[in-house]
């Protein structure tokens, strides 16, 4: 029969492997030494003024909640992406800006036809399939819808600096136009403003 | 005899739907998750309404301080049951000069959403939870 102090002997043993096991780290689904973390791809990048993601990101949420809710979105025409100009200094890939404008609107019932970064696959498609002999069921030539509307637009930028602040102002445009009456249907802006101390 | 019991049945059923607690709707305030206690920046007030079939919401935020603050928000959009809709919205920031009042507008994604809720975040935030 075990006396009172062996059974406080062994609590105090079983006490220390639990508290030791507790406090022992998990181990974790991960590969490589720690020096790369995750982020959040939606959180404010503040790295520095050049454009960035969250610039990005939130020049493509204003401009499709916008067109979306234009009366001439309700009849679900067809539109054509076309080149976004980059008017200011930096190296700004407006292709980014304009697939996930694309990506939102597509998600909110608007319709694409194809541009011209992607016409030369389609085509080429078309030819394999109907000029090669085979294939049974093909895309008939002939068929392409046409679109309504062109969306185009430019990114500009101004630049200022003195001693100890640069300000970086970027405006961008976007615009809907009835490519059939030359109209502008649809135009929009938005405006971002990035500071820092030099 | 078995009209009596599905007479029976069938009160019970009204009885029991009618003892049903329905939920009350949430407030405007309710649908802002604060990411820690807001200091200085309050909610005066918002309201929704349905736009061109797509959920508008505009809410306006205060700076209750005479420094400059900033805030971050990003919205949620829900369906009639509850389940998120649309993809997941970056963070905005918002700076707020002292004491002034600011009002933030925004659209739902699709017309599936009928309800929101907006995340809020500020760095003046106490980092405790925001007390209800």
């Amino acid at each position: 029969m075990k006396t009172t102090k062996q059974c406080a002997k062994i609590s105090a043993v079983l006490a220390a492997i639990l508290l030791i096991g507790g406090c022992a780290s998990n181990s974790t689904p991960t590969v490589g030494g720690g020096d790369v973390v995750y982020g959040d791809s939606k959180a404010v990048e503040t790295v520095s003024n050049e454009f960035g993601s969250t610039d990005l990101q939130m020049i493509a949420e204003a401009m499709a909640r916008s067109l979306v809710q234009h009366p001439s979105m309700a009849s679900r025409p067809f539109i054509v992406v076309s080149e976004v100009k980059n008017k200011t200094s930096e190296y700004i890939d407006t292709r980014n800006i304009t697939n996930s404008m694309k990506t939102q609107l597509m998600k909110s019932g608007v319709k694409f036809v194809t541009d011209s970064s992607t016409m030369d696959a389609q085509v080429e498609e078309l030819k394999k399939q109907n000029e090669t002999g085979l294939y049974k069921n093909k895309a008939k030539l002939g068929q392409m819808k046409g679109a309504k509307y062109l969306l185009t637009g430019e990114i500009t930028s101004i630049v200022k600096k003195n001693s100890n602040t640069k300000d970086v102002f970027y405006k961008f445009t976007l615009i809907l136009k009835n490519i059939e009456e030359g109209v502008d249907e649809w135009q929009d802006e938005k405006e971002i403003r990035k500071t820092s101390k030099r | 005899m078995k009209k009596y019991l599905a007479r029976g049945v069938l009160l019970a059923a009204v009885l029991g739907c009618s003892t049903l607690v329905q939920a009350a709707p949430l407030s405007i305030a309710d649908k802002v998750e604060q990411l820690g206690e807001m200091k200085y920046l309050k909610l005066n007030g918002g309201q929704m309404l349905q736009r061109n079939g797509l959920l508008a919401v505009q809410l306006e935020i205060q700076n209750q301080d005479k420094g400059d603050q900033q805030l971050y928000y990003r919205f949620r959009w829900l369906d009639n049951a509850g389940f998120t809709v649309g993809a997941e919205e970056g963070w905005k920031p918002m700076k707020f000069i002292g004491l002034q009042k600011q009002t933030i507008h925004s659209i739902a994604p699709v017309t599936e959403a009928v309800d929101f809720r907006m995340e809020v975040n500020s760095p003046e935030n106490t980092g405790a939870p925001a007390a209800k």
